[in-house]
């Protein structure tokens, strides 16, 4: 028995201190700063745009698409998926935040800035021939008199949550904020 | 490290009796976990196997909510992950910690085990149907609605409750390294999905960039310090048993053991290069990348030299076990490499966001995990069912078609990543013709998935046949190559 004991405690406490440094340490370094520290950093998410992060979740888009643009990623400056490298400041208003590991489809740190409410809706709609995304028809009410494109709840809350992914947060802020240090 | 064995302490300790009575103590409750990690294989399986249909043909299931790209690719993963690895993994740790410990599951562990494993498959299910049914955390790796995750975290204590009961109970004082490795698994599980359902449920309050570092630690943690001593623990019980071999050195295994604790949680951080938690932690991370190679040299440097001589040899050319085992040992050292290669941030930066990233994830399940679960019940259910593998021809088919299915699976993604990220990293080449270079790779993608998922049918036919006693009652088990010659006591059951 005390062999066990001996034993568990040898593994969680080397569980405990990889978390604690990795976790811990970083909550504590990035979780002080103030939502109101950096100017243009996002607001708390409006009720139509936080249940559209939801359906973000659902839907599981960031398995295809990235939120983070990192320092010296010139390509995706170059193609205009965003207007500086992403920091932390720009997730205030995530919950949660849902970086993605992939990008099968473009980086949308910026896209609420680069492309209309309407542009979404028909992307989402009906994509272009060359995209790899889908089609997400179910977002959108059916047999429309003339075609016309009429989100669902869903679908208007998902629209609304990607016009929010925008860095207005200037470069000259993102610079000077404090935990920005990006590798 | 006194007392360490290379293989099966029951072998030395228990009578064949005794072996045949722990055997039947566990025989409901481990066929139940095995046979159902079986069904969500095949789910798992058609599930990655539509997602590939789906990235060759986007507007395929356009219309049916349930079966768009995004949830049945999360799907696809809770299936592969807590449904086939999960309890196929708890039903080969428990047998093992049973056999390791000559001890029979007493009568309220053969209630106790059944519960939990019908608990967990309704949780899984009822979180299955969640993420099909458009609610999911979109969190890669933790995509359970928090409900579904919190049951299978409580079931995930109590089994690793009463793995530390069968290694408390144990009738020989001496410490293994497959227990240790098994029962580091066991604890680990619970520990890490319960801080991380906990980040999750704190994250959706306090929304920030800190939850990056702790879903980043997760899922390398899950690997880490879960999936990988699971497939190390069976390596070192199955490799010296089956070859009649001791391992190298008790020392290095040890040393192994520990190195791959201390920096077995650490690696996840990696992932966070580039991105927005602080500099420092995907530094750690990309270090410990690096250091996962010194476990990883302590393991090969222990367990391939049984192997030396044996390669040409009729054991290794008759034994499912002994294969499986082989390939799964192979896959750990080559993702280890891999790792320590991506670490480098010139390589890592290259791969990063791509294809490669499921390449890496497949080495890891479909030739290390699964292969060495694989090995593992080719030599338990026989034992359970008391009957051997009635079919040498499905064996064959399904070896082959995992291990060729798996590998074409990682070298196509592998390539595909590698172009995908040259394209990203050249701004003059349009977005849309990188999609297009990766296309004749998704094809094959789709077509790997094919086979593995056709393997994994014959695998799962088999055991059904197996549990229902099908074809003539064997003397021995069932070899690839049959003949008196082969059947060495090591290969006996």
């Amino acid at each position: 028995m005390n062999r066990l004991l001996l034993f568990l405690a040898g593994i969680l406490s080397l569980l405990a201190l990889s978390w604690g440094v990795l976790v811990g340490m970083p909550w504590l370094q990035l979780g002080a700063f103030s939502p109101t520290s950096s100017p243009g950093a996002p607001e708390p998410l409006s009720a139509l745009a936080l249940e559209g992060s939801r359906v973000y979740a659902a839907e599981n888009c960031a398995a295809c698409h990235t939120q983070q643009i990192a320092p010296g990623d010139h390509a995706a400056l170059a193609r205009e998926w965003g207007r500086r490298a992403t920091v932390p400041d720009d997730f205030r208003a995530a919950r949660p935040e849902m970086p993605g590991q992939l990008r099968i489809g473009p980086d949308l740190s910026d896209v609420g800035h680069r492309r209309s409410a309407l542009a979404l809706a028909q992307w989402l709609y009906a994509p272009p021939a060359d995209s790899a995304m889908p089609p997400y028809r179910f977002l959108f009410e059916p047999g429309m008199p003339g075609g016309e494109i009429v989100p669902t709840p869903r679908g208007a809350a998902l629209i609304a949550y990607l016009m929010t992914l925008e860095q207005a947060m200037p470069s000259a802020a993102s610079a000077s904020a404090p935990a920005s240090a990006a590798p | 490290m006194n007392g360490f064995l290379p293989s099966d302490a029951s072998a030395v300790s228990a009578t064949p009796l005794e072996r045949a009575a722990i055997d039947a103590s566990l025989r409901r409750p481990l066929l139940l976990f095995i046979g159902s990690a079986l069904v969500w294989l095949l789910i798992a399986g058609l599930l990655r196997w539509l997602v590939s249909i789906e990235a060759l043909f986007p507007a395929a299931f356009g219309a049916i909510a349930g079966l768009s790209y995004g949830r049945i690719e999360a799907a696809s993963r809770m299936a592969a992950l807590f449904g086939w690895a999960a309890l196929a993994g708890y039903g080969v740790a428990l047998w093992l910690l049973a056999r390791l410990g000559g001890i029979a599951v007493p009568h309220w562990g053969r209630s106790l085990l059944p519960a939990a494993a019908v608990a967990w498959n309704a949780a899984l299910l009822a979180g299955m149907a969640g993420i099909l049914g458009g609610v999911s955390t979109g969190v890669a790796g933790w995509e359970l609605p928090f409900r579904a995750g919190g049951v299978l975290v409580a079931a995930q204590v109590l089994l690793a409750l009463f793995g530390a009961f069968l290694f408390v109970a144990r009738r020989s004082g001496a410490l293994y390294v497959s227990q240790a490795y098994l029962l580091a698994a066991l604890v680990s599980f619970p520990v890490i999905c319960g801080l991380s359902e906990g980040v999750l449920a704190a994250g959706v309050a306090n929304p920030g960039a800190a939850q990056a570092a702790a879903l980043a630690w997760s899922v390398g943690a899950l690997f880490g310090l879960w999936l990988i001593p699971l497939g190390l623990g069976i390596l070192y019980y199955f490799l010296p048993k089956v070859l009649g071999r001791p391992v190298e050195s008790g020392g290095t295994a040890w040393f192994g053991f520990w190195s791959l604790m201390l920096v077995g949680g650490w690696s996840g951080a990696s992932r966070l290069t580039g991105g927005t938690a602080p500099a420092w932690v995907a530094s750690a991370g990309i270090a410990a990348h690096i250091a996962l190679l010194v476990p990883a040299v302590a393991v090969a440097v222990n367990l391939f030299p049984l192997l030396r001589g044996q390669l040409g040899s009729l054991a290794l050319a008759a034994s499912p076990v002994l294969r499986c085992a082989v390939v799964a040992l192979t896959a750990f050292v080559g993702f280890h490499v891999e790792g320590f290669l991506t670490g480098f941030r010139s390589v890592g930066d290259l791969v990063r966001f791509t294809y490669w990233e499921e390449a890496r994830a497949g080495v890891s399940l479909d030739l290390f995990a699964a292969m060495a679960l694989f090995g593992a019940i080719y030599f338990i259910a026989p034992r359970l069912a008391d009957w051997e593998w009635p079919s040498l021809r499905l064996i064959r088919l399904h070896f082959w078609g995992a291990c060729l299915g798996a590998a074409l699976l990682a070298g196509a993604l592998a390539m595909g990543g590698l172009i995908e990220g040259l394209g990203l990293a050249d701004a003059q080449v349009p977005f849309a013709a990188i999609i297009s270079l990766t296309r004749p790779f998704l094809w094959v993608r789709s077509a790997a998935l094919l086979i593995m998922l056709l393997a994994h049918a014959a695998f799962a036919l088999h055991f059904a046949r197996l549990l229902l006693r099908t074809g003539p009652r064997r003397a021995g088990p069932t070899l690839f190559a049959v003949g008196p010659h082969v059947l060495t006591p090591t290969l006996m059951p």
